[in-house]
């Protein structure tokens, strides 16, 4: 658990982040959000210390940061320009810390294998330069990097920022399915509003230094404390955004009947309500993972379901 | 006709050669070493050599024909530059060795003006083709010193012994022995100091945006203080603080200053190459402040360092020669000697071993460069 108290860091006469406190569970991922210059980078640099805070503190697990001394050999950090060392290897970029922490050479092999694994990178890039690695091959070492000596928690600064589309959702599911397998502790800086909905567990929506609100996606959407978290997280799309955070599994009726191709069950429902309004029809079957079809939904579960929600 | 086109580069090189060759005195006698030679006909020369010379002139006239990407073409005509450059100094040595005579030992057959720009122009064939066919920088520099093979193996095996050259050499091998030396000594004690310090000014005007101007304004203005004017202004300072005005150390104090713009500017430029964001990651992934140095810093502008080393040593090498002025010794004493003298070959003399060690030094340092570069992965 990392909880921030009371954490204000002045530059010069300039307040960038303005006395707030946050309390990250365990295993959750939490995205800072907000525009450029709302204190979210300054916020996470201070998680690590990058930067010393003005005032208050960090607590991991109930010990200050501040007296942490291998603080940051515990704590993994991805960066949006990944800088990964030029002239390492890619096995030896992503045995940075663990060599820190004077982890003995096999064990370094060993886990650098298994993270080029977990991140889906071929094994022949191990010993590849980062000159010679694409954006997204780069950003997934980064990420490797950062994770290799199993860190307690993982700080990650619009990791996915410098990718073209496609690679960053391919990056967030991959992220997503790592940080449901390890579990460590994530606190994401993003700007991307849907890069957050996707990820994360608890949104704080930062704006001028401070956090205006923090809460699970659902709560957000549903209940903005004021309009510009309503514009910020809603972004004049709040009810499909909504309909994003549930699987289709969850609202698939097994006594309904429907045409055409199912959709997946892993499908959110936003995507079910694109491909009814594609196809025209009130109802679509929904199958699971080995294409066996467990049920549909129809146009008006969904009504119902965003009808409830706004109730609740 | 497309298969063939002549080569811009080689052929105006090749052109030089033949112009240098023929306009100019190739060989010259003189009756003694006061009175300037007269050239020694193309006739009179000693035709021993020709035989060699024939087929390199060939080779490299066919060399120029080349399309740029003929491996073979271009491969033989580095090689016939190479026999050229040994033929033509053998031609001189033994035209020399023709000419001498007993019963006037004061005569001098020396290298002319001509002989010397052909020289100059093969060299140039050599190390311009070795740079067409190869393209590690390391090697490439290497295979470019060969160009001193032809002439150290004719020294080595007494073809040039009676040249003017050589003759001047034996009147004065020990002064000869001392000035190599001694200059040696003066660009070895100038890098000693120059180094540390020259590192130290950089790393400051790097890590402290409000060094750099001063820090970089000054060694300017040091660069642009003409070297001799240099050695006077620091005459009457060092004598006052009991040091003296000539000999070594003012020599050393001033060729140090001059030596520190390129290791201090270097040094600045290679940390500054070092992106911040990969600085910040080594921080961020907790790495110590002295961590980040020696492990990020260092090997990252390392390359881009040694190159300014390089250039320092090769700066040195030829100021060192105005530090005979001061009375520091060196080859330039040898040089000043033979100037005053009007005696070319002394200048030559003191001139060849300045060129030689220059063009060591360089390629060593490059090799070092590159050697660091691909060390640091850069190229992989």
């Amino acid at each position: 658990m990392i909880a921030i108290e009371h954490l204000t860091r002045r530059f010069g006469d300039a307040t960038a982040v303005d006395d707030i406190s946050l309390v990250i569970p365990r295993r959750a991922l939490c995205a800072l959000i907000g525009p450029s210059g709302s204190g979210k980078s300054t916020t996470l640099r201070m998680i690590n210390r990058l930067i010393e805070p003005s005032a208050g503190r960090v607590m991991f697990d109930g010990r200050d940061a501040a007296t942490i001394p291998d603080l940051r050999l515990r704590i993994g950090y991805a960066i949006q320009s990944v800088g990964l060392f030029p002239h390492w290897t890619v096995a030896r970029n992503i045995a940075t810390v663990p060599a820190l922490l004077g982890w003995p050479r096999a064990r370094r092999d060993a886990r650098v294998a298994e993270l080029l694994a977990l991140l889906e990178l071929d094994p022949a890039l191990a010993r590849r330069y980062p000159h010679q690695l694409s954006g997204g091959q780069a950003q997934r070492v980064g990420v490797a990097r950062a994770l290799a000596a199993e860190p307690e928690a993982l700080l990650m600064d619009e990791p996915f920022g410098a990718l073209d589309p496609i690679t960053r959702v391919g990056l967030q599911d991959e992220l997503r399915r790592i940080h449901r397998r390890i579990g460590t502790t994530i606190v994401l800086v993003t700007h991307d509003m849907e890069e957050a909905l996707r990820l994360a567990d608890l949104i704080a929506v930062m704006r001028d230094g401070r956090i205006l609100q923090a809460g699970a996606p659902a709560d957000l959407l549903r209940a903005p404390v004021d309009d510009f978290v309503r514009d910020f997280v809603g972004g004049g799309e709040a009810g499909l955004r909504l309909l994003g955070l549930h699987a289709a599994g969850t609202l698939a009726n097994p006594h309904v009947d429907a045409d055409g191709d199912p959709v997946p069950a892993a499908a959110t429902l936003r995507e079910v309500l694109s491909a009814l309004v594609a196809r025209r029809a009130d109802a679509v079957h929904v199958a699971d993972a080995d294409g066996r079809i467990i049920g549909a939904i129809r146009l008006h579960d969904i009504m119902n379901l965003a009808a409830q929600t706004d109730a609740s | 006709m497309r298969f063939i086109r002549i080569d811009p580069v080689l052929v105006t090189l090749l052109a030089c050669a033949i112009a240098s060759l023929l306009l100019l005195p190739v060989v010259t006698h003189a009756p003694n070493r006061l009175l300037s030679g007269r050239p020694v006909p193309l006739g009179d020369l000693a035709h021993g050599a020709v035989p060699l010379l024939r087929p390199a002139g060939l080779l490299l006239a066919l060399s120029t024909l080349a399309r740029a990407n003929n491996r073979v073409i271009l491969m033989l005509g580095g090689v016939a530059a190479l026999a050229a450059i040994g033929g033509l100094l053998a031609l001189a040595g033994a035209t020399a060795a023709a000419l001498v005579d007993p019963a006037q030992p004061g005569a001098r057959v020396a290298i002319g003006w001509g002989m010397w720009g052909g020289l100059l122009a093969c060299a140039l064939i050599w190390t311009e083709t070795v740079r067409r066919l190869v393209r590690a920088p390391a090697l490439r520099t290497a295979l470019g010193l060969l160009a001193f093979a032809p002439p150290a193996v004719l020294l080595a095996n007494g073809s040039l012994s009676h040249l003017s050259l050589l003759e001047e050499y034996r009147a004065r091998a020990e002064t000869f022995d001392a000035a190599v030396l001694g200059h040696l000594r003066l660009v070895g004690l100038t890098l000693a100091f120059a180094l540390p310090a020259g590192l130290a000014l950089g790393l400051l005007a790097q890590r402290r945006a409000a060094w750099r101007a001063p820090v970089f304004g000054v060694l300017n203005v040091v660069q642009t203080i003409p070297s001799i004017a240099l050695f006077g202004l620091l005459l009457v300072p060092l004598a006052g603080i009991g040091l003296g005005g000539i000999g070594t150390s003012p020599a050393v104090i001033a060729l140090t200053l001059y030596a520190l713009l390129p290791v201090a500017r270097t040094t600045a430029a290679g940390l500054d190459g070092v992106q911040d964001d990969v600085r910040d990651a080594s921080r961020g992934m907790g790495m110590t402040a002295r961590q980040t140095f020696l492990h990020v810093d260092v090997p990252l502008a390392l390359p881009t360092i040694l190159t300014g080393i390089r250039i320092t040593a090769v700066q040195t090498i030829g100021l060192a020669v105005v530090a005979a002025l001061i009375g520091a010794g060196g080859l330039g004493a040898i040089l000043f000697q033979g100037l005053f003298a009007n005696a070319l070959d002394v200048v030559m003399l003191a001139v060849i071993p300045v060129v030689v060690l220059a063009a060591l030094a360089d390629a060593g340092f490059a090799i070092l460069a590159e050697l660091a570069a691909s060390a640091a992965g850069r190229i992989a």
